[in-house]
């Protein structure tokens, strides 16, 4: 079983099975026991573990993706935060909602892809690290998939749900979620609704953070048919409405974000020698982005910057009883965005800072995984991906004779991926696991379009370079596990080299555009770059009651010359301490980041002060008959410590001391 | 003998066509009077080059402005109106101001008709005016039968908004008076476009020669954001006043184009811009 899942893909983990019995069903808790909310392909219908999570209520996908091995995020306001893998963010890594590509219409990274799933519509999160998670897609970074619940076909015809309303003090924050499920004989239905609103929030210290509220509404609705006992048919809706979101970090706010992701898939089981499923889906997503200045003091002219993406796709994965898995996907993304200026009694003022251009992806995945005596297994992924990409002809491509460069040239692109994973177990509770891998990404529309993109970070205008080469990376990996009675614990060694590596040069000649902007800047393929670091963690069961979890992450990069790349997070220590007592629970956590002094000025990154965070939650749970009605109180940043994190854009501090109130209720 | 027959002819053949034209005004259209190619420009005026048997339709790539204009005439021989074709056109542009009268920067050739049957000249008028202030003065040599002689019209010269006239004098250059003309971009566009200057200065008040010994750099920039823009390519001299370079433009909306003028590598004027609006 531990195989078969350490087989599929790398999943990360930093807390195993402990809780899956009968634990109570807190809110505020599960934040920390999120991993164990990974896909095996045992799937996710037996699932304790989903269940459990299912009522966090008060989390985002934020709080959930910080606590995953070697993720960090990037933070640019109180909403919105760029997951990043190890020290990959952006075009280097490969951020989806069930398998489905799904592409950020904000220049600024605004509008990851992690936003448009609500905690309560999520089953699980699939973090691949590197070459690992080149299954989806050719990326250099990894993997990060949510998969939304589906509805599941039960034997009453009882409605299910929950409703669960938290407040947060700090911002004054009000969320409210609902879901609804029912099934019939052959079809059920699952329906999530989620509203969030937020003013600004309090840094430590009581700083109050202008431009950091929010407010959302999301909707999901899934729809199964089971048509036979080996077929079943779903479609799935998920929308999302993002109103005047603050981005304390950066000039401008988001007036408007709205999501549109709709998909349909089919499912088929085999009963034969070779064949054991396959699984076909279409999508398509919309999503728009409009950013503006209106609620901001002292702009010196009122600015718009909307941006669209529209994506098509399918995939289809076949899997056979030998261990094999293909996988073969296509998908097509149309992009733009535009930046409009009305300065006084003069005439508007047009660009598109990024031209609309269109991409398309053919790419087929091999998956074979082979077990050899004495506990030893062997996973081969080899992947290889077809890009093409061209501009339009219109305003965004004449934009770009200026630098005599044709953008609707056809640009095209042959990827390969590969990796090779050996895993051995000893004595049953030891698994040494060793990973080669080769994976290679195209540059992302940014950096091969971007007309004077503007980076809060430092404060250079961004000029595409359509001639950039793919980066290329060779990976390695070692881990070791080692899983006892108790305790459970395991280390993590990565080393990647990065070839063709992309990074950003100042051009000399070039004046910004920006007002207030330092200059203008492109990207190049430097000869290479390195990373590499290491994750462990521990997890402990004593004393009938308490439960214990401590992980580690730490990435070291730098260029071929040493210079440390930018946004490369510090040590960082998480760890939590859980006594359960009937229908109590009572939890403490602590999380430590290391100063972070290797920083790489010349892209505005600052040095960032160490940090120690302390945490408290409390939750009890209340039986009614079939029903279940749970409170949770928590403090976060107990002692009010003014701090962020050296990912955070802009030097902002993050949420003071913050109480969390939560009820649930679930029927 | 022959002359003298010839001669009387012509002179009754003259008399009846002016005596037609006051008695008669005859429909544009049935005249054979009209160019070889239909005709996309605007009419500015017709008349008699007396002497050189022959007549003059001037016309205009646009409305005349202050700045650079094209000016084509159609000759048309006065007693059969079949086009001519080969011969010399000279224009001067005099500024009747009352008291006194002056001209304006002209660029005249001795090419011959274009394949269209137009002579070209170019005028840079200096400052808006009336059809009674502006005239175009025409004098024409009919290759056709060896004659010459000289017609005026009356034009009206609007001022060109945004300017596409510079009119300074630089101090810098011992108080040279000089004329900048912009020609292109004429439709500016985003992305890369010509960029065509022509200078002259004023000699005396009817002589406007074209100027030679400056090099210009120039710098586009929106006056709004205080940005420009890359890789734009400074005029050079391309000869008879005309300087040639690139002007590029990243965005829509108001634009200058500021110059600078140097002299023997000296910088004499800085504060010299065009302004233009993209849409």
């Amino acid at each position: 079983m531990v195989k078969k899942k350490l087989s599929l893909l790398i999943l990360i983990l930093i807390s195993g099975v402990l809780l899956g019995q009968e634990a109570p069903k807190d809110s505020v808790m599960k934040i920390i026991n999120l991993s164990e909310v990974q896909i095996s392909e045992e799937g996710y219908e037996n699932n304790n573990a989903f269940n459990f999570y299912k009522q966090n209520k008060l989390s985002t996908i934020e709080d959930i993706l910080s606590r995953i091995q070697g993720v960090n995020l990037i933070k640019r306001g109180a909403y919105g935060l760029e997951p990043s893998l190890r020290n990959y963010s952006g075009g280097q890594t490969n951020i989806s909602i069930d398998g489905m590509r799904i592409y950020g219409a904000c220049t600024d990274k605004m509008d990851p892809v992690s936003i448009y799933v609500e905690p309560s519509n999520l089953s699980g999160i699939q973090v691949a690290h590197g070459s690992s998670g080149s299954f989806n897609g050719s990326t250099v970074g990894g993997l990060i998939n949510m998969k939304i619940k589906e509805p599941i076909i039960l034997s009453s015809a009882r409605p299910h749900g929950d409703f669960s309303q938290t407040y947060a003090h700090v911002n004054k924050a009000l969320f409210t979620t609902a879901t609804l499920q029912q099934s019939y004989k052959k079809l059920t239905y699952r329906i999530n609704g989620t509203y969030r609103k937020a003013d600004d929030y309090a840094a430590g210290g009581g700083l109050i953070i202008p431009y950091s509220g929010f407010e959302k509404y999301n909707l999901g609705g899934s729809l199964l048919y089971k048509i036979s006992e080996k077929q079943k048919i779903k479609t799935d809706y998920l929308g999302d409405w993002g109103k005047n979101i603050g981005y304390p970090a950066l000039p401008m706010d988001v007036a408007s974000a709205v999501a549109n992701i709709v998909s349909l898939t089919h499912q088929l089981t085999f009963k034969n020698k070779w064949v054991s499923s396959n699984e076909i889906k279409v999508y398509y997503n919309a999503i728009t982005h409009k950013m503006d200045d209106t609620h901001r003091p002292y702009v010196p002219m009122h600015m718009d910057m909307p941006g669209w993406t529209q994506t098509i796709g399918f995939f289809n994965e076949l899997t056979s009883n030998e261990n094999l898995k293909i996988r073969l996907d296509a998908h097509h993304v149309n992009s733009r965005a535009d930046m409009v200026m009305y300065p006084k009694g003069e005439p508007v003022m047009y660009l598109q800072t990024l031209p609309e251009n269109d991409l398309i992806n053919g790419g087929l995945s091999l998956q074979y995984l082979r077990n050899f005596k004495y506990h030893q297994e062997i996973t081969m992924t080899a992947r290889g991906d077809f890009f093409t990409q061209m501009a339009v002809l219109g305003p965004g491509s004449k934009q770009w004779k200026v630098f005599n460069t044709d953008v609707t040239q056809r640009l095209i692109n042959v990827l390969k991926n590969g990796n090779l994973t050996y895993s051995k177990r000893f004595y049953e509770k030891i698994i040494l696991q060793v990973t080669a891998g080769y994976s290679e990404r195209i540059p992302s529309s940014n950096e091969r379009y971007g007309f004077y993109l503007f980076n809060r970070q430092d404060q250079f205008d961004y000029i595409g370079n359509s001639l950039l080469k793919p980066e290329q990376s060779l990976q390695g990996e070692v881990s070791v596990k080692h899983k006892m009675q108790h305790v459970e614990y395991g280390v993590t060694l990565f080393y990647h080299h990065i070839r063709n590596y992309i990074y950003a040069y100042k051009l000399a000649h070039v004046g910004q555009m920006t007002i207030g902007a330092q200059g203008s800047k492109t990207y190049r393929n430097i000869d290479y770059a390195l990373s590499q670091g290491f994750e462990t963690n521990i997890k402990a069961h004593f004393l009938q009651n308490f439960f214990y979890i401590n992980n580690m992450k730490f990435v070291y990069a730098q260029t071929f010359l040493g210079q440390p790349l930018a946004l490369i997070p510090p040590l960082k220590l998480q760890q939590a301490l859980r006594y359960a007592y009937n229908l109590y629970q009572f939890q403490v956590e602590h999380d430590y980041a290391m100063a972070q002094n290797r920083i790489n000025s010349d892209f505005g990154d600052k040095a960032t002060p160490e940090y120690h965070l302390f945490n408290i939650r409390v939750s009890k749970n209340f039986r009614i008959k079939e029903t279940v009605l749970q409170a949770t109180l928590a403090c976060e940043n107990i002692f009010d410590t003014n701090y962020r994190e050296h990912l955070d854009i802009g030097q902002i501090p993050r949420f003071g001391r913050n109480f969390i109130f939560n009820t649930s209720f679930l029927f | 003998m022959k002359t003298v027959k010839y001669m009387v002819l012509l002179s009754i053949i003259i008399a009846f066509t002016s005596s037609c034209k006051k008695n008669n005004p005859v429909d544009d259209s049935e005249q054979p009077e009209k160019p070889i190619v239909e005709n996309p420009n605007t009419k500015l005026g017709e008349t008699y080059i007396l002497g050189a048997k022959a007549k003059a339709i001037v016309y205009s790539k646009k409305s005349l402005i202050t700045g650079y204009n094209e000016i084509l005439v159609a000759f048309y021989d006065s007693i059969n109106g079949s086009p001519l074709s080969s011969g010399k056109l000279t224009v001067t542009p005099i500024m009747d101001m009352g008291t006194m009268t002056h001209s304006a920067p002209v660029e005249n050739s001795d090419a011959q008709a274009d394949e269209n049957g137009y002579f070209k000249s170019n005028v840079v008028f200096t400052m808006p005016g009336t059809a009674s202030e502006w005239s175009l003065k025409l004098h024409f040599i009919n290759n056709k039968n060896g004659l010459q002689g000289n017609g005026s019209i009356g034009v009206s010269v609007a001022a060109s908004s945004p300017s596409k006239l510079i009119n300074t004098t630089l101090s810098a250059d011992s108080s040279r008076k000089i004329f900048i003309s912009l020609l292109q971009p004429a439709a500016p566009e985003v992305g890369i476009n010509n960029f065509e200057i022509t200078v002259h200065q004023k000699s005396t008040m009817m002589d406007f020669p074209a100027v030679s010994d400056y090099t210009f750099e120039i710098e586009p920039e929106m006056p709004s954001m205080g940005h420009g823009s890359p890789n734009n390519v400074n005029p050079v001299y391309t000869g008879n006043g005309h300087y040639v370079g690139k002007v590029n433009y990243t965005m829509t909306g108001l634009w200058y184009i500021r110059l600078k003028i140097y002299k023997n590598g000296t910088l004499i004027s800085n504060d010299q811009y065009f302004e233009m609006t993209l849409n």
